[in-house]
């Protein structure tokens, strides 16, 4: 039986492992393959292409998903549910700090910019764990009925707006800070998420369940 | 008692009227007139001369806005813009050489105020200036008119830059009434050493001329009047090392020519106003055209070849593996216990620490990668031809602050998209703008400080002073098409001692890469460095900073071609 409020167990690590393994693959293929500059024009579509950030905010959002499904499967509950959800966001964000620091060589002066897409991620990480505990019930072992609803909320969150509201996606806000913004901007991208956290997570927090320890 | 107060009210007048008088430049109305081209000639893509006569400028007034605006509505716009500060006197001259690109529209010229304010404009035409081709330039008189499209200069108006010349396929001076200033023979000889050609008519109208930069750069030393017995006396002096007598009349050297740097200046000894229409087809036959060294193509394929600044994606490899090994390793030992957390932190944190070392200034990628090639031209005096490749690694929009030496001329594709190639340049900076991916490039033609003086004396010992801060690696001293290999020339004065195993191979110069051999190769094409005694020498550097908000990674590849001096 996986303990509740644990940090990261035994049955838990899959969503961390998947963070780590793609952004590193993500962030192989973000490098250049150029030598020389000539190079620079004939390299492949991924070149220059931030892939890191945009992987990076996907498996956040994943990993958000699972931590919620898996609050949800203890029976986690009330603000110390918050916390611990709050915990494992932040390990999934320190997992990600060496590719950080390394992709800062590839957005040179920009540390600015990383940091906030490290909030920006790590905020909507956390929105959407507290989404999913929500949705999802706790029915250990029996399929849960709010799987398809969550997957089609995060497809809907990351894919819809970039038709015409981009900075409402993940994606789209990634764009947008990487491009570089004034603090406001800043602050209306961050907004969403922020104000998306502040209205679930009493929500969630006062979720049923049973209590579990 | 009257007398008394009619003299008290003609004093108050005189008093009025002065400082009405000395306060009327506060109120007036300033004016700007502006002559553009090399007599009143501009081609497009080359450098032009422009003279603005400012009256009247207010204390507050800074800067001279020249504008062009370029191409149409299918080729794309853009505008050009060139910003000279101005000295706060109520009448001036500013004097500049601007590059022309299609001479369409016209110039516009703007002086604006210390807060952007425009105090006075005027649009200038260039469409009935423009010609197509470099064309002959006379300057004084001459008793049978130069062909067309030969155009006339006045004295006064002779550019004070050499880089103005550029329209010129050759400069023929003829019987003038003064001579000219020393910024002017200054920028005459530069021109000539950059390539161009002089033609100078002596007799009796040489000693009008005289300056010391023009003896510098006649073929014959001490020149002399010696009247030949009718009435045209000619110029006679003693032959320079390399002149050669192109043509004679009555025994007596009457056309005499010699390489100037990479130009060619001859000396008619006879006075212009004695010409005949034979003499001057003969005079014709022998004046080469004036040659101008581009480096816009040489620096494209230079930068080309440098190298990306990035981190190896081995090591990013490494890093991911690492981190998909430790992740289950120390959850396995430690899962579900509180130091889980800690354990792991720690862990990355070590992967973090390597990602940081790793990726120091050398692996930091750049948002431009810049190629500056120079070729310094040096004899008596300095010049630098200058040209700037840029292109962008990043994949958002850049807006950079490009370092020139001089007002820069950006050779445009056939289409663009419109206000994309908008340069504006300001105080040694060029303002451009960068769409991901994009490449510019820049021109530039500019006086230089003398670094090198070389003397050979003898046929095995060179004199040498570097004047520069460090030691210059690759060198070498061309002497009549033989090459010697020179060891590195240390800053200060030196001597070095010529082997006797010269080679008739000119290169290598630089190192494999071969950027400073390509340089050598261009600059041995353009100033025929076969002949004549000349040293050359080139340098790579590198350096890594902002350009105004940009990320830049510059490598400079210089080539000095130096005349030598001989005995």
């Amino acid at each position: 039986m996986t303990k509740a409020y644990a940090g990261i167990d035994r049955d838990g690590w899959r969503p961390y492992f998947s963070l780590v393994l793609f952004c590193g693959i993500a962030l192989v293929l973000s490098i250049p393959g150029a030598c020389v500059v000539r190079d620079l024009a004939s390299a492949s579509f991924l070149l220059g292409f931030p892939t890191f950030f945009y992987v990076h905010a996907l498996f956040m959002g994943l990993l958000g998903l699972a931590l919620g499904t898996a609050s949800a499967e203890r029976g986690e509950r009330g603000g110390r549910m918050v916390v611990a959800l709050g915990q494992r966001v932040l390990i999934g964000q320190l997992l990600c700090v060496p590719y950080f620091v390394f992709a800062r060589s590839l957005f040179p002066g920009r540390g600015g910019t990383l940091a906030l897409i490290a909030l920006f991620t790590t905020l909507v990480a956390l929105a959407l764990a507290m989404l999913t505990r929500l949705i999802e019930q706790p029915r250990p072992l029996k399929p849960s009925p709010g799987f398809l609803a969550k997957y089609a909320l995060f497809v809907a969150y990351y894919a819809v707006p970039l038709v015409g509201l981009p900075f409402l996606s993940p994606w789209g806000a990634v764009r947008i800070l990487l491009a570089g913004v004034e603090p406001r901007e800043a602050l209306l991208v961050l907004a969403l998420p922020i104000a998306l956290l502040a209205v679930l997570s009493p929500l969630a927090a006062g979720a049923g369940g049973e209590e579990r320890v | 008692m009257t007398e008394r107060r009619g003299s008290g009210a003609i004093a108050i007048c005189v008093a009025l009227t002065g400082l009405l008088g000395s306060s009327w430049t506060a109120f007036a109305v300033p004016t700007l007139d502006a002559t553009v081209g090399l007599a009143g000639r501009v081609v497009p893509g080359q450098p032009a001369p422009i003279r603005v006569t400012l009256a009247d400028v207010p204390s507050g007034a800074t800067l001279l806005r020249i504008t062009q605006d370029v191409g149409n509505a299918w080729r794309g716009e853009t505008a050009m813009s060139f910003e000279m500060r101005v000295s706060a006197t109520p009448r001036g001259d500013v004097e500049a050489a601007i590059p022309i690109y299609d001479a369409v529209r016209p110039l516009r010229l703007e002086l604006l105020a210390v807060d952007g304010r425009r105090l006075a404009e005027k649009d200038v035409e260039l469409r009935p200036r423009r010609v197509e081709d470099a064309f002959q330039v006379a300057v004084g008189a001459f008793s049978v008119p130069l062909p067309n499209p030969a155009a006339s200069v006045s004295l006064p108006d002779l550019p004070k830059t050499w880089s103005a010349y550029a329209a010129a396929e050759s400069v023929w001076i003829g019987r003038t009434r003064g001579g000219l200033d020393a910024e002017q023979w200054d920028a005459m000889a530069r021109w000539v050493l950059s390539g161009g050609s002089l033609v100078v008519f002596a007799g009796a109208g040489l000693f009008v001329l005289d300056a010391p930069r023009l003896r510098d750069l006649l073929p014959v030393r001490n020149p002399t009047l010696a009247d030949r017995g009718d009435d045209a006396p000619a110029v006679t002096g003693d032959l320079r090392r390399g002149a050669t007598v192109l043509a004679s009349r009555e025994g007596a050297p009457w056309l005499v020519g010699r390489r100037y740097g990479g130009g060619n200046v001859l000396l008619v000894t006879t006075d212009a106003l004695t010409l005949d229409a034979d003499e001057l087809v003969e005079i014709r036959r022998h004046v080469p055209s004036a040659r101008t060294l581009s480096l816009a193509g040489l620096a494209s394929e230079l930068l080309d070849l440098q190298p990306v600044d990035r981190p190896s994606r081995w090591v990013a490899a490494l890093l991911t593996l690492l981190g998909a090994v430790a992740l289950p390793a120390v959850v396995a030992r430690l899962g579900g216990r509180r130091s889980a957390a800690p354990a792991l932190c720690a862990a990355f944190a070590i992967l973090a620490l390597f990602s940081w070392i790793y990726t120091d200034s050398t692996r930091v990628g750049s948002d431009l990668y810049r190629l500056d090639a120079h070729v310094l031209v040096e004899g008596a005096l300095g010049l630098s031809v200058s040209s700037c490749a840029l292109t962008s690694a990043s994949h958002q929009p850049v807006t950079a602050s490009v370092g020139v030496d001089a007002i820069p001329y950006e050779p445009l594709p056939p289409s663009f998209e419109s206000r994309a190639r908008d340069v504006t340049y300001r105080d040694g900076a060029a303002r451009m703008a960068f769409a991901p991916g994009e490449r510019r490039v820049l021109v530039t033609q500019s006086e230089a400080p003398v670094r090198f003086r070389a003397w050979l004396a003898g046929d095995e010992e060179l004199r040498l002073t570097n004047r520069g801060p460090r030691a210059i690696e690759n060198a070498l001293l061309l002497v009549d098409g033989e090459v010697f290999r020179l060891p590195p020339l240390d800053p200060g004065e030196g001597t070095v001692y010529l082997s006797s195993a010269a080679s008739n191979s000119m290169r290598p110069l630089g190192p494999a890469e071969g950027a400073i051999d390509r340089l050598f190769a261009l600059a041995t094409e353009s100033f025929a460095l076969g002949q004549g005694a000349w040293l050359v020498a080139g340098e790579i550097s590198e350096s890594r900073g902002a350009e105004g908000g940009a990320s830049a990674h510059a490598r400079n590849v210089t080539l000095y071609v130096v005349e030598v001096g001989r005995d």
